[in-house]
C-alpha cells in the first residue's frame, strides 16, 4: 500500500476553485509523480480531470481535504498548499 | 467569353450602430448555433479500431487548432488564453476523452454518439452544482464537443484562420470564447443578429476601434458567407449586394470619415471654448478603471461620472474598503489635477448584484435602488463612503449621490457621510474635509424642488437617461413605447432650463452626464442652456469638443430661444437639423445625419 498524505485547506480566492484555478492546480499536479484526490462534503474529485475538480464546486471559504499518494507526495502536497494559500495567485487582481 | 451575372438588388439592413466607422469587405460567418443532428449507429467488431482512430484524429485536429490559437493570441487577451487552455484540458479530460473511448469499445457505437453520451454525463454533473458561475461553465464543455463533432463530420472548421486577408464577422451573437478564437488582426468589423449597445461584441469592437452594427435580427440569414458587404457603424446600416455606385460612394465616405476622425482626435486636446471665449468643461463618463486612458487621451478635463457598480457586480463577495479605497485613490491620482466625480452605487433597479439578495420587484426603476438601497444597507454604504473620503486625500474627488428626490434624502445621506467623517477623524485617518458633495438630478421631483436642493449641495449633475424615462413615463427597454423616449421633448428642455436656473441662483455648478450630453446634435443647445459641464462617453469627447470650439455662445443662445418656442419633439428635432447643418456644414447634413 502506498503512503498517502492528507491535509485540510480553506479556499481563499474570491472566485473559488473555478476554471482557471482548477487548470492551474491540474498543471501543477501533472509535474509530480503523485495522485491527488480532493474531498469536500462527502464528494471527491480526482486531480487528473478538470471537469471532476470543477464540478466539486468549491466556492471561497469552503474547506477542502487534499489527499496525495505517490513518490512525490510530500513535495506535491506542500506545493498544492502554497497555491491554495496564495489564492491561486489571484489576490489583489479581482477587478 | 460572355458570362451571365445574376444582378441582385442592393439591400440595406438596419440595426443598432454600436461602434463607429465604415468598412467594406468580405463577410465571414461564425456559426455556433448551427442545427446539428447526431445519429447513433452500431459498429461491427472490426470497425471499432477504425472508429477509435477516427475519434483520435478529430481530437488531435482540435488540439492543434486550440494550440495554434493560444500561440498566436496577442498578449492583451490573457483572459481568452485562460479560456482556451481550459478547453485544451477539457479535450483531454477522461470524462470526455477516456469515456468516449470506453463507450465506443463497450457499446460498439459511433464516435459522435459516444461523445454525446459523455457530454450528457458531464452535463448532469454540472447540473448538480449550486454555484451558477461554475454551472454555466458546462458551455465550455459543449464548445469543445462541438469542435470535435465538426471534425468528425469531416466539415471544414469555419475557422477564421483558414481564410486569407481580413473579413467582417457575421454571427448571431459572439461570446468571449468566440472572439478568443479569432485572429483579431483579421477582423475588420462585426455584424450580429443579437446584442445591444453593451454586449460583448460591442465592447470588443470599441476596444479594437472597428465598426460594429448589432441587433440586426436576421443578418445571418440575409448575408451569405464570403459576400461583399458594407458596414456603416455610424448609421447602423449594413448594405448587401452594393451597386458599383454605392461602393464608390462608400469608399469616399469611408476615406472622409477617417480623415475627419483623425482630424477631430488630433485637435481634441485644445480647450473646449466657444468662438467668443466661453469655456465649458467636457469630462468623461467611465465604468471601468481602464477607460480613464481614453478619456485623458481625448483631452477631457476629468471624470464627470464614475459609475462605481462594477466592483460590486464583478465579484461574488462585496469589495472591501481597502479595495475600493485603492481603486478610487489610483483614479484620483491619474486624473489629477482634474476632478473625479464618484457616484455612489446605483444598485437595485435593473442592476443586480449577485452578492446582495434583492427581492424581485414589479417596478424596479421605481423601487429599492441607489441611495434608497444604500440607506437600507447602511454597512455597504458606510464602507463606500469611507473609501471615497480616504481617497479624497489624494487628487481631486467630488462625491455624487444618485436618485435624490428631495431635501430629506440629502439630510439622510449627509448624516451617514458625517458619521463616516467623524469616525475617520477619531481614527486620525486623513481625508479632504472640503470634498465637494453633489447630487444627480434625475427624478422629476428633484427638478421641481431644484431651488431647495441647490442650497444643500455643491453641484448638480443632470442624469438625463433616468430623468427622461421618469418624466415622460417611458420604459425605454419596452420596444412598444421606446420611440416615445425623446430627449427633444419640450418638457425635457424646460426641466433642464429650470435646473440650470436654480443652480445659477445659488451659485453652484451644473453638469449633464446622461447620454443626451454626448449627442452632437444637442451640443450648442446645451451650451446655450447654460450647463457648466458636459460629461460624455469617452468616444464622444473629441466631437463634442470640436463642436464647442466651432460656434459662439451668442449663436447657441439664439438656438435655445428658438427651440423653446417649439411645441413638439419633432419640431425641436427638425429645427435643430436645419440649424446644425447651417452652422456645421462639414458635420451635419440637413436631415441630421453625418454630412460626410
Amino acid at each position: 500500500m502506498m503512503d498517502s498524505l492528507r491535509r485540510k485547506f480553506v479556499i481563499r480566492n474570491d472566485k473559488g476553485l473555478h476554471a482557471r484555478a482548477a487548470a492551474t492546480l491540474l498543471s501543477l499536479v501533472s509535474r509530480y509523480d503523485a495522485t491527488v484526490t480532493l474531498y469536500r462534503n462527502g464528494m471527491k474529485a480526482e486531480c487528473d480531470s478538470i471537469l471532476s475538480v470543477l464540478t466539486l464546486a468549491c466556492p471561497k471559504d469552503s474547506e477542502l481535504e487534499v489527499e496525495v499518494m505517490g513518490a512525490d507526495a510530500e513535495t506535491a502536497l506542500d506545493e498544492i498548499g502554497r497555491l491554495i494559500e496564495d489564492g491561486f495567485g489571484e489576490n489583489g487582481q479581482d477587478l | 467569353m460572355a458570362k451571365t451575372f445574376e444582378i441582385r438588388k442592393e439591400t440595406v439592413l438596419t440595426g443598432i450602430p454600436a461602434s463607429p466607422g465604415i468598412v467594406i469587405g468580405k463577410s465571414f460567418h461564425v456559426e455556433r448555433d448551427e442545427p446539428k443532428v447526431i445519429y447513433e449507429y452500431l459498429l461491427t467488431d472490426n470497425q471499432i479500431e477504425e472508429e477509435l482512430k477516427r475519434f483520435d484524429d478529430a481530437v488531435a485536429e482540435v488540439r492543434s487548432q486550440l494550440g495554434g490559437y493560444i500561440q498566436e493570441l496577442p498578449g492583451e487577451f490573457q483572459d481568452h488564453k485562460h479560456v482556451l487552455s481550459a478547453h485544451l484540458m477539457i479535450l483531454e479530460d477522461r470524462m470526455i476523452y477516456d469515456n468516449t473511448h470506453q463507450l465506443i469499445k463497450s457499446e460498439k457505437i459511433n464516435a459522435e454518439w459516444a461523445l454525446k453520451r459523455s457530454l450528457d454525463r458531464a452535463r448532469r454533473l454540472f447540473e448538480r452544482v449550486a454555484d451558477s458561475y461554475i454551472k454555466s461553465r458546462v458551455e465550455d464543455v459543449v464548445a469543445v464537443c462541438e469542435m470535435i463533432w465538426r471534425y468528425l463530420a469531416g466539415k471544414d472548421q469555419n475557422d477564421i484562420r483558414t481564410i486569407k486577408g481580413r473579413v467582417i464577422i457575421v454571427a448571431r451573437d459572439l461570446s468571449p470564447a468566440d472572439t478568443a478564437q479569432m485572429n483579431i488582426e483579421q477582423v475588420m468589423g462585426f455584424v450580429t443578429d443579437m446584442g445591444g449597445r453593451t454586449s460583448h461584441t460591442v465592447i470588443m469592437a470599441q476596444t479594437l476601434q472597428i465598426p460594429a452594427v448589432v441587433g440586426l435580427k436576421n443578418a445571418t440569414e440575409k448575408i451569405a458567407n464570403g459576400q461583399i458587404i458594407i458596414v456603416d457603424g455610424n448609421a447602423g446600416k449594413v448594405i448587401l449586394d452594393p451597386s458599383d455606385e454605392t461602393i464608390v460612394a462608400y469608399e469616399d465616405l469611408k476615406r472622409r470619415y477617417e480623415m475627419y476622425q483623425a482630424e477631430i482626435i488630433r485637435s481634441a486636446h485644445l480647450p473646449a471654448e466657444t468662438l467668443d471665449g466661453c469655456h465649458i468643461y467636457v469630462r468623461g463618463n467611465i465604468e471601468l478603471f481602464e477607460e480613464v486612458t481614453a478619456v485623458l487621451d481625448y483631452g477631457a478635463e476629468g471624470i464627470g461620472l464614475y459609475r462605481t457598480e462594477f466592483l460590486y457586480l464583478a465579484s461574488k463577495t462585496l469589495p472591501t474598503e481597502e479595495q475600493l479605497f485603492e481603486t478610487y485613490r489610483d483614479l484620483a491620482e491619474i486624473v489629477s489635477p482634474h476632478p473625479v466625480t464618484i457616484r455612489t452605487i446605483d444598485l437595485g433597479g435593473d442592476k443586480f448584484a449577485s452578492n446582495i439578495p434583492l427581492a424581485s420587484e414589479m417596478n424596479p426603476a421605481l423601487g429599492l435602488r441607489a441611495i434608497r438601497f444604500c440607506l437600507k444597507e447602511r454597512g455597504i454604504f458606510e464602507t463606500q463612503l469611507r473609501a471615497i473620503l480616504r481617497a479624497s486625500n489624494y487628487g481631486s474627488i467630488r462625491l455624487m449621490f444618485p436618485l435624490v428626490s428631495g431635501v430629506s434624502d440629502i439630510i439622510a445621506v449627509k448624516e451617514v457621510l458625517d458619521k463616516a467623517k467623524d469616525d475617520l477623524t477619531r481614527q486620525s485617518i486623513p481625508f479632504n474635509p472640503d470634498m465637494p458633495v453633489g447630487i444627480m438630478v434625475e427624478v422629476p421631483a428633484a427638478v421641481t424642488v431644484a431651488d431647495l436642493l441647490a442650497r444643500e449641495v455643491d453641484f448638480f449633475s443632470i442624469g438625463t437617461n433616468d430623468l427622461i424615462q421618469y418624466a415622460l413615463a417611458i420604459d425605454r427597454a419596452n420596444e412598444n413605447v421606446a420611440y416615445l423616449y425623446q430627449p427633444y421633448h419640450p418638457a425635457v428642455l424646460r426641466m433642464i432650463r429650470q435646473v440650470v436656473a436654480a443652480a445659477k441662483r445659488e451659485g453652484i455648478s451644473v453638469a449633464m452626464c446622461g447620454e443626451m450630453a454626448g449627442e452632437p446634435l444637442l451640443t450648442p443647445l446645451l451650451l446655450g442652456l447654460g450647463l457648466d459641464e458636459l460629461s460624455v462617453n469617452p468616444t464622444s469627447i473629441p466631437i463634442v469638443k470640436r463642436l464647442i470650439r466651432s460656434i459662439s455662445l451668442e449663436d447657441c443662445n439664439g438656438i435655445v430661444a428658438q427651440c423653446m418656442t417649439c411645441v413638439t419633439s419633432k419640431q425641436v428635432r427638425e429645427f435643430l437639423n436645419v440649424k446644425m447643418a447651417h452652422h456645421f456644414p462639414d458635420h451635419f447634413a440637413p436631415d441630421g445625419s453625418f454630412a460626410l
